[in-house]
């Protein structure tokens, strides 16, 4: 254990690093969110499952994706928490999709707004920047740390938007 | 000597209410643009400051985000701008005075964490954690003043939703680091917000 990598770590958030497992709390919200956009699309209980399906699987991949880059371009987190680390920290960030499925939800279900891919573009931008702040805290480099999860971000929330906007007129021709 | 041992400092020396800054003073763009990106190191570090300036920074940001719902809905009603200007004052009271009751309501969650921070340190870091909301409604004005563009979901809505995370940032030092709590009561807190706005905005 270095000093550097490890300042303004308590002994616990070090060992939760090294020892601690991701939760599967953001495959859930994913789901959720997934589902919540698949309603709009059909609300039909198949294609809401499909959305969530859909949702729990772009998070792997996503989320997978950004735990790589940030494992193979920081070195110094690489090696003093190895890969457990790096996505117990994604994991970390993406705590506060939460908040937001949350909120999505009731805005959706209690007050009929049409707003989920507002909430989840702006939670995956959060869960992107607060990530790069766990992974600076665990002595990434300072713009590596910003950069590659913003700009992941970037494309994460873009993939996800332009992904319903093409799914969404091919599953109505499939099913109507 | 961590952000949160700095902001203790600067509490313990007596200087949160004077506003200053020191030497490394910086300019209100850049609190706000850290606060998007670095959101932790920059509530903490800023809430060592004026409760005042802080709830400046979320009033404003909510007077400009209920003047626009107030715009969007002249501009389908009819009703004239005077309404709006009543939405921006109920939104500059909804800024200060509700985000300070908000503030202490959170910290009062949080006293079983112990985390040692202030009522005031509260206050002062839930104002500042809405720079972002501030500078997305400063953005939709000239749209929607302009280009005539409904912006008060697009760009107020979005605004607010990019502040939970400076908030979570709070809400974690408040709660020692518990994720699982600071989560809960990210999502309480925002939806007070943000449920609060549509109902005193919107009427619904």
């Amino acid at each position: 254990m270095t000093a550097s990598t490890n300042a303004g770590l308590s002994p616990r958030e070090v060992e939760e690093f090294k020892h601690g497992a991701a939760t599967p709390l953001q495959a859930l919200c994913f789901a959720l969110l997934g589902g919540l956009i698949a309603r709009h699309v059909m609300p039909d209980p198949a294609v809401v499952a499909g959305g969530m399906v859909a949702g729990v699987v772009f998070q792997a991949v996503g989320l997978g994706y950004l735990t790589w880059l940030l494992w193979v371009f920081n070195p110094a987190v690489r090696h003093e928490y190895g890969f457990r680390g790096v996505s117990v920290a994604v994991a970390h960030g993406f705590m506060l999709l939460f908040p937001f499925t949350i909120l999505a939800l009731l805005a959706e279900m209690v007050l009929g707004w049409q707003a989920v891919q507002a909430f989840c573009s702006a939670g995956i931008m959060a869960g992107t920047a607060t990530t790069g702040a766990e992974i600076a805290k665990l002595g990434g480099g300072r713009i590596r740390s910003m950069a590659i999860p913003a700009l992941w971000g970037m494309v994460m929330t873009t993939a996800w938007m332009l992904g319903w906007g093409i799914a969404a007129p091919m599953i109505k021709a499939l099913l109507q | 000597m961590t952000a949160v041992q700095a902001v203790r400092q600067t509490e313990q020396r007596g200087t949160p209410t004077d506003g200053a800054a020191g030497p490394a003073a910086r300019p209100l763009w850049q609190v706000a643009l850290g606060v998007m990106f670095n959101p932790g190191s920059v509530v903490e570090a800023a809430a060592g400051k004026s409760p005042v300036g802080a709830l400046a920074i979320s009033g404003a940001a909510f007077a400009l985000f209920f003047f626009q719902t107030g715009l969007d809905v002249a501009r389908q009603t009819g009703a004239g701008i005077g309404a709006a200007g009543v939405l921006a004052a109920i939104g500059a009271a909804y800024g200060t005075l509700g985000m300070a009751v908000i503030a202490l309501m959170a910290w009062a969650l949080c006293l079983p964490f112990k985390s040692g921070h202030s009522p005031m340190w509260a206050v002062r870091a839930f104002g500042v954690a809405y720079s972002p909301a501030l500078l997305y409604a400063l953005l939709g004005l000239p749209f929607n003043l302009l280009l005539g563009w409904n912006t008060a979901l697009s760009f107020g809505v979005t605004g607010v939703l990019w502040a939970f995370s400076p908030t979570m940032s709070t809400l974690k030092s408040m709660t020692n680091g518990s994720l699982g709590a600071s989560a809960l009561y990210a999502t309480i807190t925002g939806g007070l917000l943000l449920f609060g706005w549509s109902f005193l905005g919107t009427g619904r």
